[in-house]
């Protein structure tokens, strides 16, 4: 029965970068203890992600395959954790601080009546383990005094378990009384053929230069297509209401440090500036030449921008072709 | 002392019941002052008791000391309570002066006529009688109007202010503390003039002096064909009317007759104008274990007394940015919810078994809780018990307490409709369940609802405190603040623009920098410019234009350069302190180094800080904000403006930590009359009732809560009511934020947005 009870979290079928370095943070904390492994995995049709967790160096895995499980449902994923854990007397329950883990994991602990750290960075050689606090100013040490111990690990603290060989997969039943008072209602994901406006090496944004949403789809997108980038907005093209939020780059919403990063139709306030003044090469396309966004670019140009852009897409356009 | 004089008067107690004849019988008095003595004995008990009971939830508070300055307080409580100075700011303020002066005339009359009964003196008859009943009779229909007046406006047409917030626990007094006193006055006031008609009409050789009402009445009886009899009856009626009223008091919300004054006596008399302009420092930060106020008894015992003061007159919310928008945020429920959560949670925290104990439970509708260890009988590990302590001690209290005193009372739910009830209230997480995360983020501390309150109740102080204790404790905070503390630690600027361009904006201005200056030499002024003027593009037009004004006026003056930082003002006023006493810390002991006549600054947040906070820190300086600044140019006559406007129809924006927190709103104007050609218009929501842009309390370096008003397009819009072709502004957060909402409502190109250094320096001759 695995004294160390390693959570991993799934999202399309896939084992995501957090699920690995928290498999990495368990089997730290177990070689340092002497304890053995095991990974869990929730769901519904999880043969394959079983499998592919059982292959990073876990002593097993326990996959709990039910439909009641299929939706991410904090109380239902709490009970059913904190279930598994009480039938394999699990001293350490470990999981990646993402969305989920922090909003089910504290229930867990609650349930466990155990103590908890949360986005641990380290264990360190005395038992303790340390966390950032203080708006991560600080680096705390802490001890869990509680038999059981449940923590959350931070997606960058450890290297993602390597691949080893694979580990017996067991299928276990879900425990009795798993049931909740939330219910899963749908899943909204915004779906997007563009990369993330973070990791992207191009990213194209448009002001209230552009006057409407209708110009951000029929104007902007084909440069922003063209060039394979990411696209954002200023703050005042999203009050304006022309785009959602998720897009907006500055202070207030996102901030970008591409390769290249074109401003089109934006003036540059500080608070838009403060979100790209990093990005390598700045090109802006500006009706007024006076704009700060000019103080900051690289290449500037006053011009105006439905006749500039559609240009400009077609030039990248015929390059690309090439 | 029965009245012998023959002039015009009426028999005092004349028709009353037989105890109080026979008492009046007594040669000794004995019995008739023993009745007086059981009356006011029961009445006193009646109001003390109540008050009592929030004196020991408000002792639950943290020490804090509000006993300074005691002449300041007295004139406070004489003015701002007994005199309502706050109170008629407003127009339902006129009907509240009328209320309690009609109460004050009908206490003091009836008082007299103890003393006429029972004093040698002598005067209930003739002229003094006459104007008397006018007097009374006066006050009589005051009663009777004022309160019809505040029923009618609290039952049939309440007003937004009077909106009541959903965790309320279901009591009588949360339902009829308002609506029972109203009635009972309204009632003392009808059956009074019943009461004088009955006895006009059936009294033997009785007067009616210059009575208006009684009389009329006396009409009606007299048709009615009443006798003695009904007198007697109207009488008794009259009277438990009238004791029902006076021994209930305390127990409905008019209890605020004493806690109002208390309030007012120890409200803050900090720095800044009366107000939250200065935050409390945390006492010994370095050594300090826990930040900001996570549980209810962790506030001080003024800000409890906060919670026992509040009226729910909502008038916090009348120019409150936030209600004003449709957020979260609204400062008359926050401060009801969490004296609905202190009063649910009070018995816990207090120790029982003392008859006060015992009365508290009575009060305070569920069972007092012996302590947190009693309760939790077997915990032996201090963590575990703490845990249960949090969670479950409410209700461990409850069942395993055993010592529960007199009958369980009910426990109430809430008015909500949530199905949750008073015991959920006692163990909820105050910043989470109670508060909310949205509503303790929303608030842009512009100091509306400490303006409008008017009894002296701090809500930004509270709402700081529990920030503090997010951003210092749980790490739980709006996540794009992240990037403006990254920044502003390692560029000393929120938006993170490399320190060593602080200066960029003078190049080619000649504007010396103090470090560049000779050892002990002087100057008259050290510029302030500040982040925004330093590193922003449109508030960098300011500051080259306060250069142009002071180069014209022959000051000399210096900047700090790379050596200005941050004055940490947003970070302080998100909570995240550590971050402010660091940079606070820094530019006091940079600006200590130089030697200056005065700071000017062109931000009121940097204006306010350095001003009002920075003295905490061992930084004293003389700070004055640019208007007041260019205001002493204009009277010594150091500048002279020319240019005419050519009728430039203008509206100023009041910042409000320039405004508001720092009462600082005339010499904008008279600046802004200074210029040839202005007319300049105000808004009713100026001065000290300035509205907020939405860049406070920190709001600016977040996004404002999505699907509602924006709050600077709000503004605009009551700007835009002046039809302006400027609007002008002393602020750079407000320039940015009221330029946007131009931009958002299409007029940029009608009405310009510019600070009042700029059309200074426009106007230079």
């Amino acid at each position: 029965m695995a004294k160390v009870l390693i959570f991993i979290e799934h999202a399309h079928g896939k084992l995501p970068k957090t699920s690995l370095v928290a498999i990495s943070a368990g089997l730290e904390v177990a070689k340092r203890n002497g304890l053995d492994t095991a990974a869990v995995v929730f769901g519904k049709g999880i043969d394959g992600i079983a499998a592919a967790a059982a292959a990073h160096g876990v002593g097993k895995v326990v996959a709990i395959d039910d439909a009641k499980l299929e939706h991410y449902v904090a109380d239902v994923y709490a009970k059913t954790l904190a279930g598994v854990v009480k039938q394999m007397g699990s001293i350490w329950v470990v999981g990646a601080a993402t969305a989920i883990g922090k909003d089910f994991f504290p229930r867990v602990a609650q349930l466990l009546d155990a103590g908890m750290a949360s986005e641990i960075t380290a264990f360190n050689d005395d038992g303790t383990i340390v966390r950032p606090t203080y708006a991560g100013n600080v680096l705390s040490t802490v001890t869990i005094t509680t038999p059981t111990k449940v923590v959350t690990v931070r997606g960058t603290a450890f290297e993602p378990a390597p691949k080893s060989a694979a580990a017996a997969v067991e299928k276990a039943a879900l425990p009795a009384d798993v049931a909740g008072r939330m219910r899963f209602v749908s899943f909204n994901e915004t779906k997007s053929d563009r990369p993330a406006l973070t990791d992207a090496t191009i990213v194209v944004s448009g002001g209230r230069g552009l006057k409407s949403g209708e110009n951000f789809t029929t104007v902007l997108e084909p440069l922003v297509d063209a060039l394979g980038a990411a696209m954002g907005a200023s703050r005042a093209a999203v009050d304006a209401g022309f785009v959602p939020n998720d897009l907006q780059v500055g202070q207030t919403g996102k901030v970008v440090a591409p390769q290249l990063y074109v401003a089109v139709g934006i003036s540059g306030a500080i608070q838009h500036l403060a979100g790209m003044k990093d990005s390598k090469v700045i090109v802006a396309i500006n009706k007024d030449g006076d704009a700060p966004i000019f103080n900051v670019s690289d290449y500037g140009l006053v011009a105006d921008l439905f006749k500039a852009v559609p240009e400009m897409a077609d030039e990248v356009k015929k390059l690309k072709a090439h | 002392m029965l009245n012998t004089n023959t002039e015009e008067t009426r028999q005092i107690l004349w028709n009353a019941p037989e105890a109080f004849h026979w008492a009046l019988a007594n040669p000794w008095g004995l019995f008739r002052f023993g009745l007086a003595f059981v009356l006011f004995a029961v009445w006193g008990v009646s109001i003390v008791l109540p008050l009592l009971r929030w004196a020991r939830i408000v002792g639950i508070g943290q020490p804090e000391n509000r006993f300074d300055q005691l002449g300041r307080r007295f004139r406070a409580a004489f003015l701002e309570g007994f005199g309502q100075g706050r109170v008629v700011r407003e127009p339902s303020g006129i009907m509240h002066q009328l209320l309690f002066v009609s109460f004050l005339v009908l206490f003091i009359g009836t008082s007299l006529i103890t003393v006429e009964e029972d004093t040698p003196l002598q005067f209930y008859y003739g002229a003094f009688f006459g104007l008397y009943k006018l007097m009374m009779d006066l006050a009589g229909v005051g009663l009777i109007v004022s309160s019809s007046w505040f029923l009618w406006r609290r039952y049939v047409q309440p007003t937004r202010a009077l909106g009541q917030p959903a965790k309320m626990v279901a009591t009588f007094e949360n339902e009829s503390g308002y609506g029972f006193p109203l009635v009972m006055l309204w009632l003392i006031g009808f059956t009074g003039f019943l009461l004088e008609g009955a006895r006009i009409a059936t009294a033997p050789h009785t007067a009616d002096g210059f009575a208006f009402v009684g009389p009329w009445f006396a009409r009606a009886f007299r048709a009615a064909g009443a006798t003695s009899a009904t007198h007697y009856t109207v009488w008794w009626v009259h009277m438990i009317i009238v004791l029902g009223f006076l021994y209930s008091m305390t127990s409905t919300k008019l209890r605020h007759m004493f806690i109002a004054p208390a309030n007012l006596f120890f409200k803050n008399l900090g720095a800044g104008y009366e107000r939250g302009a200065r935050l409390k420092p945390i006492e010994d930060l370095e050594n300090a274990e826990t930040y900001g106020v996570e549980k209810i008894e962790e506030y001080s015992w003024k800000q409890l007394l906060d919670m026992a003061a509040c009226l729910e007159c909502g008038r916090c919310t009348i120019n409150c940015p936030t209600v004003n928008t449709q957020k979260a945020l609204n400062p008359k429920h926050l401060v009801i919810e969490q004296r609905e959560h202190l009063l649910a949670k009070a018995p816990s925290l207090l120790p029982a078994g003392s008859f006060l104990g015992a009365q508290l439970a009575k009060f305070g509708g569920k069972t007092a809780a012996n302590g947190n260890g009693n309760g939790n009988g077997n915990g032996t590990a201090a963590a575990a018990n703490g845990a249960a302590a949090n969670g479950d001690g409410p209700e461990d209290a409850a069942t395993g307490g055993g010592t529960s005193i007199g009958d369980e009372p009910p426990v109430h739910e809430l008015l909500d409709g949530s199905g949750r009830d008073q015991a959920w209230l006692a163990g909820a997480d105050m910043i989470n369940d109670v508060a909310t995360q949205p509503v303790i983020w929303g608030c842009t501390t512009c100091g509306w609802c400490e303006e409008g309150c008017p009894v002296g109740i701090e809500h930004i102080q509270r709402i700081v405190d529990m920030r503090r204790n997010d951003m210092l404790m749980r790490s739980a905070f709006p996540s794009d603040l992240a990037k403006s503390f990254k920044a502003t630690e390692n560029q000393s600027n929120p938006w993170g623009i490399a320190a060593d361009t602080r200066a960029k904006w003078a190049e080619g201005l000649d504007v010396p920098q103090m470090a560049e200056l000779g050892e002990d030499e002087r100057v008259e002024v050290l510029y302030w410019v500040g982040c925004a003027g330093s590193f922003d593009d449109r508030n960098q037009k300011t500051s080259r234009s306060l250069v142009k004004i002071m180069k014209a006026a022959g000051v000399k003056f210096a900047i700090l350069g790379m050596e200005e930082q941050c004055t940490g003002e947003p970070a302080r006023r998100l909570g995240n302190e550590y971050l402010y006493f660091t940079l606070a810390q820094m530019n006091v002991e940079t600006l200590n180094r130089y030697k200056f006549d005065k700071i000017v600054t062109q931000c009121p947040h940097c204006f306010n800080t350095i001003k009002n906070e920075y003295p905490d820190l061992g930084g004293k300086f003389q700070v004055v904000h640019t208007v007041q600044f260019i205001e002493s140019l204009l009277d010594a006559g150091r500048i002279k403006l020319g240019r005419d406007f050519m009728r430039k129809k203008l509206v100023l924006h009041d910042p409000c930590y320039l405004a508001r927190h720092n009462n600082v709103h005339e010499e904008t104007r008279s600046v802004l009359d200074a210029i040839p050609g202005i007319q300049r218009a105000d808004v009713e929501q100026s001065r000290r009732r300035t509205f907020c842009c939405g860049a406070g309390g920190g709001q600016f370096w977040k996004e404002e809560e999505h699907d509602t008003a924006r709050i600077n397009v709000t503004r605009m819009e009551q700007l835009l009511e002046t039809k302006p072709d400027t609007v002008a502004v002393a602020c750079p957060f407000c320039t940015t934020m009221i330029g946007d909402a131009a931009k958002a409502k299409g007029v940029e190109e009608e009405v310009a947005v510019k600070d009042v250094v700029e059309l200074v320096a426009e106007a230079l001759a």
